[in-house]
């Protein structure tokens, strides 16, 4: 218990230390108060607002949501056709890997223009982001099996179609689930900054709208309102992850 | 009598010979030992005659059917003894007729009187991290049997068991595994597992690429355990 305790308040320690330090530039007005509201006045905004804030949050959420969704179906579908094509893995293998390093948020303006201010940009920059790192999760987890498992397979006359079901998938879970915790991350990003672009709804439409109002304390809470459900949405990933990948994987074999 | 034999094995990788002229004859209700030092070429030998891999030249019959590259006509057991760990042990021993029989495997095979037998009864819903080293290793075994053929490949099947669990499992090979008729062709480091579990023992020699029969006038292996040594260290 004791290092329960001892463990859950370290965590709290920089958290804390940071906000002492954000009260203490607001105390000696290091930056004029309206422009830098404290932490009290971001959590009264954030009570305050709370309903408008969930309001809107639901639509990011829900854009988040199925950008991810797609992104799960897409990415499966690319990873075993590569896995099946050995010319098409080897085409778009280094790709994927090349356009990880390049932030597909830059291309949210561009969807604006061709997609326009709906839902649609929105989840195609959710998909963008999230495509990548699901399907080489996936890619990975396909060949993580220890060819013993393989070989096995083939001697009992598997096909292809049986090695897949029997070892290839089961085995990709547990790197599913770490793909699909940064992609989880990347979501809600990507969503918020997609709703920069322009749109009715959701929370970074609400961000730039209380901008605009010069309420920065509102602003604040939004920020803060986004970091929290980033945590839970991952969160919650963490405890499926747990769940499924316990039932397949009770002990990691050595 | 059905055999299952190997005619003329050749294998290299590049410039490196594995296997040079590889003949052997293997009878139902025979155990062969092959002893060999590591790298010598045995779990290629296992692969080729498993159809995973194809030699250079050469053939595998059983009697008169050719099984070179043909996987499918031999019971396996790898290695390490590669249970699935996501599947329940009685899934783990199904696995190869569901795999003969394709998805429509619907058959109720009644396994309680082999799980009797090797000694895992109460384990058919367990995963296979809940069962000791030589627990898994029988289900292993019992898998190998469910591949339903007249042979069987193990591939040092008890290297990974202390040495307790090694002698206690010896006898229980020799109880029920032998009284099954098949033939089994078993890799092993152990020239003490060896004598006591084969019929017939062959170094597979790292100079010629070859086999060495260890042959005694009156079948007595356990005479030969000095001549092996030394045969070991030597070819």
């Amino acid at each position: 218990m004791k290092i329960f305790i001892s463990k859950h308040l370290a965590t709290l320690i920089l958290p804390i230390f940071i906000i002492l330090i954000w009260q203490t530039v607001y105390i000696f007005k290091v930056f004029p108060q309206f422009l830098f509201p404290s932490p009290k006045d971001v959590l009264l905004a954030f009570f305050k607002d709370f309903p408008v804030l969930v309001k809107h949050a639901s639509y990011t959420v829900s854009e988040a949501l199925l950008g991810i969704l797609f992104s799960i179906i897409i990415s499966f579908i690319t990873a075993i056709l590569m896995e099946h094509s050995k010319t098409l893995y080897r085409i778009l293998y280094s790709s994927l890997l090349v356009s990880q390093s390049i932030p597909s948020i830059i291309i949210a303006p561009l969807l604006v223009i061709f997609l326009g201010y709906g839902i649609l940009p929105k989840i195609f920059l959710v998909i963008l982001c999230c495509f990548f790192p699901l399907t080489i999760s996936f890619l990975d987890g396909f060949n993580s099996l220890d060819s013993e498992f393989i070989n096995l397979l083939k001697s009992m006359g598997a096909n292809k179609y049986q090695i897949f079901i029997h070892a290839r998938l089961p085995f990709s879970i547990p790197y599913f689930f770490s793909g699909l915790k940064i992609s989880v991350s990347y979501a809600i990003i990507s969503a918020v900054i997609s709703e920069w672009m322009g749109g009715n709804f959701g929370l970074g439409v609400y961000m730039t709208k209380v901008k605009s109002a010069y309420a920065f304390d509102k602003l604040f809470a939004v920020v803060l309102f986004v970091c929290i459900l980033s945590l839970i949405m991952i969160r919650v990933v963490f405890i499926i992850q747990n769940k499924v990948v316990f039932k397949f994987f009770p002990v990691k074999e050595k | 009598m059905t055999e299952l034999k190997l005619r003329n094995i050749c294998k290299s990788y590049g410039e490196k010979v594995i296997l040079d002229s590889v003949n052997l004859d293997l009878r139902m209700g025979e155990t062969i030992c092959i002893l060999g030092k590591s790298g010598c070429g045995k779990s290629t030998l296992f692969n080729i005659i498993s159809g995973l891999i194809s030699p250079d030249s050469g053939n595998v019959y059983i009697d008169k059917k050719e099984i070179t590259k043909l996987p499918g006509f031999v019971g396996y057991m790898p290695q390490k003894n590669a249970l699935f760990p996501f599947k329940t042990i009685r899934e783990n021993v199904l696995l190869p007729i569901l795999i003969q029989n394709g998805s429509h495997f619907q058959a109720q095979i009644n396994l309680d009187d082999y799980f009797d037998k090797f000694l895992i009864s109460g384990t058919e819903n367990k995963y296979p991290h809940e069962l000791s080293g030589g627990m898994r290793q029988r289900a292993a075994f019992l898998r190998t049997l469910m591949f339903n053929k007249d042979f069987m490949l193990f591939d040092e099947p008890f290297s990974s068991l202390d040495n307790i669990t090694k002698l206690y499992m010896y006898k229980w090979y020799k109880d029920n595994i032998k009284g099954l008729g098949r033939g089994v062709m078993l890799i092993t480091h152990s020239i003490d597992e060896a004598i006591k579990l084969g019929d017939k023992i062959f170094i597979l020699s790292e100079k010629s690429h070859s086999f060495l029969e260890v042959k005694d006038s009156d079948g007595n292996l356990e005479r030969k355990r000095n001549y092996i040594l030394d045969k070991l260290s030597t070819i």
